[in-house]
């Protein structure tokens, strides 16, 4: 067997959410959720998965840190930064990945971010490549 | 219907710590081992293993069999529980149930880590299996990420700088060098601690609580023993949300479920999962012992230090311990129970007769209380 | 032709490395290798990039500014000569990124740097035949080039992608006509397995670069009874400013028809996306009426050459994502060991 470590059916049914962002969204009272749930709190399994990159348009930066003791997937990525990224429409908050980052002072709470499909992983040299979405600063600010 | 009363017949603790030679079986061995030759040998109904990795780091399903096998007890059943980090209280609470009900007599559990057999960037990525698999790990988020978000608003909420969330650490050691339970057993100044290296800004390493190996026994009996501790009650609370979804990520909600309990036992002895600093003073916060902003301030003050009226982590914390994940909770439950009967090196403490374990199991997915009672 | 673009898309890497510091590790005289290729800087991929990731975001602009659904789109296809798998195509992941259908035409293509003009032009054959309403076409390439050798100051990675449809209403320009031109002029090729290209230095200019875009340039006008007048810009394939300049004059186009089309100089060759991102540009400045000449040009070799009118829905689409100028400017300036870490040109005992 080649030397490959990432379970790929398991990756293949993430791809929605991996590659668009998909959260559930309760279609009796209209929670978001991230992680999808199956159920929603207020009981309602009518559940419907929404990509946030369909439904919103406009993405802030609450708080970031960087990871400098990254896991072994990542050594050659450190260090990472992780933002809590708020969506406005639907209210959701995301921890996510921010990229595109060389100076650190460059970001704040608040500044607009926008999403960016990515690599999160290779797996070795054998493996499948693993993408994902992750954020960056804005190019330009999104009126609404 | 009758309950029984549960009574810490007998422990044992392995000081934690890189133990290259002895294998998962030996710090187990060792562990129940004393602690049931200090119990005089009673006839154990059940083994209940803690263990946040050991499937992980060992290849090793069914592994509390196999720890009975190399221990000969041959027809002692077995289970293992696994809540991650919290998973030793959380074996407590179950064998605290098993005992106080009728359905055994004598419980051991064994909380077991063997973590070091790996190297750090693969610790950090076990580790990383507390957030979610799929949605968080998947990206590279681990731990620290949840509690350098949770330390980043705390300061901004109470308008704290870095230094002020540093002295838990200093604190901790202050208490914890003359620990011989203690891995790391040095007093460190704030400027150790502020110059650590980084682990996830602004969280650096003496921030952090050190993965280590570990084996700790607690045996559960519904007869007294010369201890003279009793396990009086257990407190578990959920509250089962990513930390994006939650109203302020600042905050431990599991924890604060138990505030009332706390106040009707009026526990004057805790110990407290401090794995990151932010715990330590979060747990302060939501159990009521310091009023919330002010957690940094007091503890940095000496309010709990031993001695004094409450007294918190006076066996240095996890900070000092060390981190021996699903094992963390029964070494603070050991040292708790270890401060209550006056063992050594515990005799300055003061004179309490009840305390409390908090133990978290992830970012705030659950916590575990107990209440421990020496026997007057 | 009854097919045009509906929408196009941009997208290179925010870092940038300029030759002067290219040339300050390889001990060249920043002055002459500016001179040599007019390039000031080029574009390098984040380490978390590859074809795969700026197709996306290329493709996501187009889809915005073409204001159809992805469920719209009947085909996708991808030019590229630098796909992170050797067999896996990158269409298909265009198909989930993007939320197309699944009853969709995916494919790549690969004819160096022209294979995605080949696609647009498939498509919007397809699209006259009546078998497509709208097709997705992306060119996209991280590509490699030797450390010390030319293509390191040139070589880069960018992203091009267009809608193309049959639908007037939608049209912000439409194709006129096109014109083919290929040999067998082994100038550029990589063998499979090695991890750069090789190239016949000189050789890559007259009897392959030039040879071809003059013989399809001249064979379109001649189709189409056009002369050099008739266009109002004039897009080539840039392997760095001097090669599309040159060939302009040859042609006979003044040289400020060429220059608003020029992106080489300020991101390096971006192979497939190189004439597209080209076309790109002038789409972003252009008036309705305005005529363009696009010739792509791909090693080994062949170009195409396109004509196109621009229509008076080209104000409106401008605004609709951030503009290839807007991504130009938003840059940062890496030195060399920041790229050979990005580009992943360190040797290393795992990738992680
Ligand atoms: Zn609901």
């Amino acid at each position: 067997m080649p030397d490959y470590n990432v379970p790929v059916p398991r990756y293949w049914r993430n791809i929605p959410t991996y590659y668009r962002l998909t959260v559930s969204r309760c279609r009796s009272c209209g929670r978001v959720y991230y992680p999808p749930r199956a159920r929603c709190v207020c009981g309602s399994r009518d559940i419907e998965q929404v990509s946030l990159l369909d439904a919103c348009r406009k993405f802030r930066l609450a708080e970031f840190t960087v990871l400098h003791s990254v896991s072994v997937d990542f050594e050659k990525q450190k260090p990472l930064i992780f933002g809590l990224v708020k969506c406005e429409n639907p209210e959701v908050s995301l921890v996510s990945p921010i990229t595109d980052v060389l100076n650190v002072g460059d970001l704040q709470s608040g500044i607009e971010l926008e999403p960016v499909f990515r690599v999160v992983k290779r797996d070795g040299s054998y493996g499948i490549v693993c993408y994902g979405t992750k954020f960056r600063i804005a190019t330009r600010e999104v009126k609404v | 219907m009758h309950v029984n009363k549960v009574y810490v017949k007998s422990l044992h603790a392995v000081t934690p710590g890189r133990h290259y030679n002895k294998s998962l079986r030996d710090l187990a061995a060792e562990a129940f081992l004393k602690a049931w030759e200090a119990a005089g040998c009673p006839n154990i109904d059940m083994i209940i293993l803690a263990s946040a990795a050991v499937d992980i780091v060992e290849e090793q399903l069914l592994s509390s069999s196999y720890v009975c096998e190399y221990l000969s007890l041959e027809n002692v059943p077995s289970l293992r529980i696994e809540v991650g980090d919290a998973s030793g209280t959380a074996a407590l609470a179950y064998a605290y149930n098993l005992v106080r009900y009728g359905v055994c007599r004598n419980v051991a559990i064994l909380g077991v880590e063997k973590i070091t057999d790996f190297i750090s960037v693969k610790v950090n990525k076990v580790l990383s299996y507390l957030c979610d698999s799929t949605y968080e790990s998947y990206y590279g988020i681990t731990p620290a990420v949840h509690a350098a978000l949770m330390t980043k608003f705390y300061m901004k909420k109470f308008n704290y700088t870095y230094e002020d969330i540093a002295w838990w650490s200093v604190k901790m050691h202050e208490r914890g060098a003359s620990n011989p339970y203690a891995s790391l057993r040095r007093k460190l100044k704030i400027e150790d601690i502020m110059n650590s290296e980084i682990v996830a800004d602004p969280i650096r390493l003496f921030d952090t609580a050190v993965p280590v190996d570990g084996a700790v026994c607690i045996i559960l009996s519904s007869e007294k023993s010369d201890l003279g501790v009793e396990l009086a009650h257990v407190e578990q609370h959920a509250y089962n949300v990513s930390i994006n979804m939650r109203p302020d990520p600042a905050r431990l909600f599991t924890v604060n479920a138990a505030r009332e309990v706390v106040q009707k036992f009026s526990p004057t002895l805790f110990e407290i999962s401090d794995k990151f600093s932010i715990f330590g003073i979060l747990i302060l916060e939501e159990l009521g012992l310091a009023e919330p902003g002010t957690a940094p301030k007091l503890i940095r003050e000496g309010t709990f230090d031993p001695g004094s009226k409450v007294v918190v982590n006076a066996s240095g914390g996890l900070k000092c311990i060390g981190y021996p994940m699903g094992a963390s909770g029964l070494y603070l439950s050991a040292m708790l129970i270890l401060e209550l009967a006056k063992a050594e090196p515990f005799s300055n403490v003061g004179d309490h007769s009840i305390g409390a374990v908090c133990d978290v199991g992830g970012t705030d997915r659950l916590s575990n209380v107990l209440i421990f009672r020496r026997e007057s | 032709m009854r097919a045009g673009i509906a929408g196009w898309g941009t997208y290179i890497p925010r870092f940038r490395i300029s030759t002067r510091e290219i040339a300050r590790v390889w001990g060249d005289d920043p002055l002459r290798i500016r001179d040599l290729y007019l390039i000031d800087e080029k574009t390098v991929e984040n380490y978390d990039e590859d074809a795969v990731t700026m197709a996306v975001e290329a493709a996501r602009r187009a889809l915005a500014r073409a204001e159809i659904s992805p469920r719209d789109v009947d085909c996708v296809f991808v030019g590229t000569e630098s796909k992170p798998y050797a067999v896996k195509p990158v269409a298909s992941i265009l198909i989930d990124a993007l939320g197309l259908r699944y009853d969709v035409q995916a494919v790549d293509a690969e004819f160096a740097c022209k294979a995605a003009s080949d696609m647009m032009l498939l498509t919007a054959l397809a699209i006259e035949a009546g078998r497509y309403k709208h097709g997705l076409v992306v060119g996209s390439d991280a590509s490699q080039g030797e450390p010390g050798e030319h293509l390191d100051y040139s070589a880069s990675a960018g992203a091009v992608a267009y809608v193309l449809t049959g639908d007037r209403e939608k049209m912000c320009a439409e194709i006129e006509g096109f014109y083919s031109y290929c040999s067998d002029t082994p100038d550029f090729w990589r063998r499979d397995g090695s991890p750069f290209p090789v190239h016949g230095e000189g050789f890559t200019g007259e009897p392959a670069y030039f040879r071809h875009i003059i013989a399809a340039a001249r064979g379109l006008m001649e189709k189409l009874g056009l002369k050099p007048n008739d266009f109002d810009y004039v897009v080539f394939h840039q392997p760095n400013t001097r090669f599309p300049l040159r060939v302009a004059s040859v042609l006979g186009f003044p040289i400020d028809k060429a220059k608003p089309g020029i992106v080489v100089d300020r991101i390096g060759n971006t192979y497939n996306a190189s004439a597209l991102l080209g076309l790109a540009k002038v789409l972003e400045i252009a008036k309705p009426g305005s005529r363009i000449l696009v010739v792509t040009y791909g090693s080994g070799a062949g170009s195409n050459a396109i004509s196109l009118v621009v229509t008076d829905k080209i104000e409106h689409k401008r605004e609709l994502a951030d503009k290839l100028s807007e991504q130009l400017e938003k840059k940062i300036l890496i030195d060399y060991s920041m790229n050979l870490r990005f580009r992943k040109l360190i040797k290393m005992l795992h990738s992680g």
